[in-house]
């Protein structure tokens, strides 16, 4: 328990740390202008200092990066059990989807903006797109890579195409499916602050962290650029953490990611 | 309590096909009997008259108070299952033909088995021994129906209609196969969940089939908590929840250590004695397949034919003392002199027997 506490929480805590003292001693060795490159202490007073907004504006953009992450969850699902199930839709739809990630998401971004004006369906939109490849490309992996003696083995006692579906195939791709989603998660707030900053103010004049970025930088405020990155990692940091609680939930008892403690 | 002769025809025709397991379990209202006689695939085994009434009775125990049954239901299963021709016809293990049998996959440059032909008695355990890519498996999994020859005919022949017909078959893989997601209770109720049998007829039977492959109270664990002779007693206890009419095994100890593997022999040979299901077992080791078989039929290098179909003149149960007896020497020599003329190159360690 001790050494467990102390790789988790201690490690972490003082590599964090020493990250920090580095910081200074760049700025200090190399004689940094703190215009460029703000020291900890002033980044921390900007987080004081602009702690409400940031919060707002961190709410904002978690509202829309989630939905569009749930849309990339319950598409990139749905279309991974077609890809999985049939090798004639995997090798039609899967290069086009390819397509769609590998083009970069400024070009993709006016193209939205065109189509779903300026509002909170663009942002919802290119979070996504962001996040919908690494679910689908994990998904669609576990689904065929089931082991085929244990599909044989259904085959063996007559289990009908529902049944395989639901109590063979799909647990079967929990692990590449949690590992897909875990990997969008990191990509969201990506997607949804570049959304705001490309989309500025909504009509109702709200806006998330990507419309203060696009301010902070107007005004030539660096701490509370960095402030406003640290609270876009705080935010992803948040939603890979639930991630992993629900990969731990799921997975924590048959898993052999997960070490098998004494009974 | 009537009798069975006062039961109408049809209804005594649907009872035997939920026997059989052409349909799940059925409930028959009697009026006379003032109750319900609830029949499960399960209790369709001559031999298991006593052990299936008894399974019948804690069965039904287990149900809600509203569907117990009256105290005459058990008596009345054991002489519908014990009835001649009806028991019979329920219950009988067919005989296995092989004839002419080929198979080729796509883009192969030989045939995986060619000219394959043989027929396993009802109630017989006949092993497939050969070398490593002869194509035992491959014909195993074509006696299964999970693969098509190209050529010939694989028929599981019913002895009185001698037709062709689909029986209940227990599947053993080389490695044990569990679904790592279920813990071993819910791995052992998968055939039974297949077939939409409800879970308060499910659990007794697991219980059971745990019991007999001595992994009782082990029911929780997940398969990354057990080794490998563990994980490989939970997939015979799956394979025997259908009460299968036969039992196809590709090697399934092969994975294991010595003294585990001939515990799970032990288990295996004394499982089959007293249910007497067809048995066709596939395996590497000699020593393992004069020990446990009636015949042994020995496969020649790729493309796989029988070169000959060995008769253990041995009787049973066998014990451990046979391994010193002439008879048992010379069929292993026998069999290992075969293996080597048909393969052309030394033995694997594995058929040296251990």
């Amino acid at each position: 328990m001790k050494t467990l506490r102390t790789t988790t929480v201690v490690a972490p805590l003082l590599s964090g740390l020493l990250f920090i003292a580095l910081w200074y001693a760049v700025i200090a060795i190399w004689n940094l202008s703190p215009f460029y490159v703000p020291p900890p202490h002033r980044v921390m007073g900007a987080m004081i200092a602009e702690g409400p907004r940031l919060l707002e504006a961190t709410l904002v953009t978690a509202d829309y990066g989630l939905s569009g992450f749930a849309l990339a969850v319950v598409v990139g699902v749905a279309l991974s059990v077609g890809l999985g199930a049939s090798t004639l839709v995997r090798k039609a739809l899967y290069p086009w989807i390819l397509v769609l990630q590998m083009t970069p998401v400024v070009i993709l971004a006016p193209i939205i903006v065109l189509w779903f004006d300026y509002g909170p369906s663009s942002v919802i939109c290119i979070a996504f797109i962001t996040s919908f490849f690494p679910i689908v490309a994990n998904t669609t992996l576990g689904m065929v890579s089931t082991d085929p003696n244990l599909v044989d083995c259904f085959h063996v006692y007559r289990a009908k195409p529902w049944q395989e579906f639901f109590l063979l195939r799909l647990p079967s791709a929990f692990p590449y499916l949690i590992s897909g989603v875990k990997i969008a998660a990191t990509l969201v707030p990506i997607g949804a602050v570049f959304g705001e900053f490309f989309v500025g103010s909504f009509a109702s004049g709200k806006g998330g962290l990507g419309l203060l970025v696009f301010i902070y930088n107007k005004e030539t405020r660096i701490p509370e650029l960095f402030a406003a990155g640290i609270s876009a990692c705080l935010l992803g940091f948040i939603l890979v953490s639930v991630v992993v609680a629900i990969n731990w939930a799921l997975l924590h008892k048959w898993h052999e990611s997960y070490h098998v403690k004494g009974r | 309590m009537r009798g069975c002769g006062e039961w109408k025809e049809p209804e005594i025709r649907s009872i035997v096909s939920c026997m059989i397991g052409i349909r799940g379990p059925r409930r028959f209202e009697s009026e006379e009997l003032g109750g319900y006689l609830i029949v499960s695939p399960c209790l369709r085994m001559p031999w298991h008259g006593v052990e299936s009434a008894l399974l019948a009775r804690e069965r039904c125990s287990s149900l809600p108070a509203d569907d117990r049954h009256p105290p005459g239901v058990v008596p009345l299963i054991r002489e519908i299952v014990e009835m001649p021709e009806l028991s019979k016809q329920a219950t009988e293990v067919p005989r296995l033909t092989v004839e002419g049998a080929c198979k080729r996959f796509p883009g192969g440059l030989s045939a995986v088995y060619e000219d394959i032909g043989f027929t396993v008695e009802p109630g017989s355990f006949v092993s497939l021994i050969g070398p490593s890519g002869c194509g035992k498996s491959t014909l195993l999994k074509s006696v299964a129906g999970l693969l098509k020859p190209e050529q010939g005919e694989i028929c599981w022949e019913h002895e009185a209609s001698r037709e062709c017909i689909r029986p209940e078959i227990g599947y053993i893989f080389q490695d044990a196969t569990l679904l790592p997601w279920f813990s071993v209770r819910k791995n052992v109720e998968v055939p039974l969940r297949l077939r939409g049998i409800a879970p308060s007829l499910r659990d007794p039977v697991c219980r059971e089939m745990l019991k007999k492959v001595w992994l009782d109270g082990f029911e929780d664990y997940y398969p990354k908590e057990l080794s490998g002779g563990m994980k490989m007693r939970v997939s015979l206890a799956r394979a025997l929840t259908l009460n299968p009419q036969v039992m196809l095994l590709d090697e399934p100890f092969g994975a294991l250590d010595a003294i585990t593997r001939n515990e799970m022999n032990r288990l295996l040979i004394d499982l089959w004695f007293r249910q007497r299901w067809t048995a066709l077992f596939v395996t590497h080791s000699v020593n393992e397949a004069v020990m446990l078989s009636d015949r042994v039929l020995v496969m020649s290098a790729r493309p796989g034919r029988i070169v000959e179909d060995v008769a253990i003149d041995l009787p049973h149960p066998r014990s451990e003392a046979v391994v010193s007896e002439p008879s048992y020497l010379n069929h292993v020599a026998h069999i290992r002199s075969l293996i080597l003329a048909s393969s052309g190159e030394a033995l694997s360690p594995s058929q040296r027997g251990k």
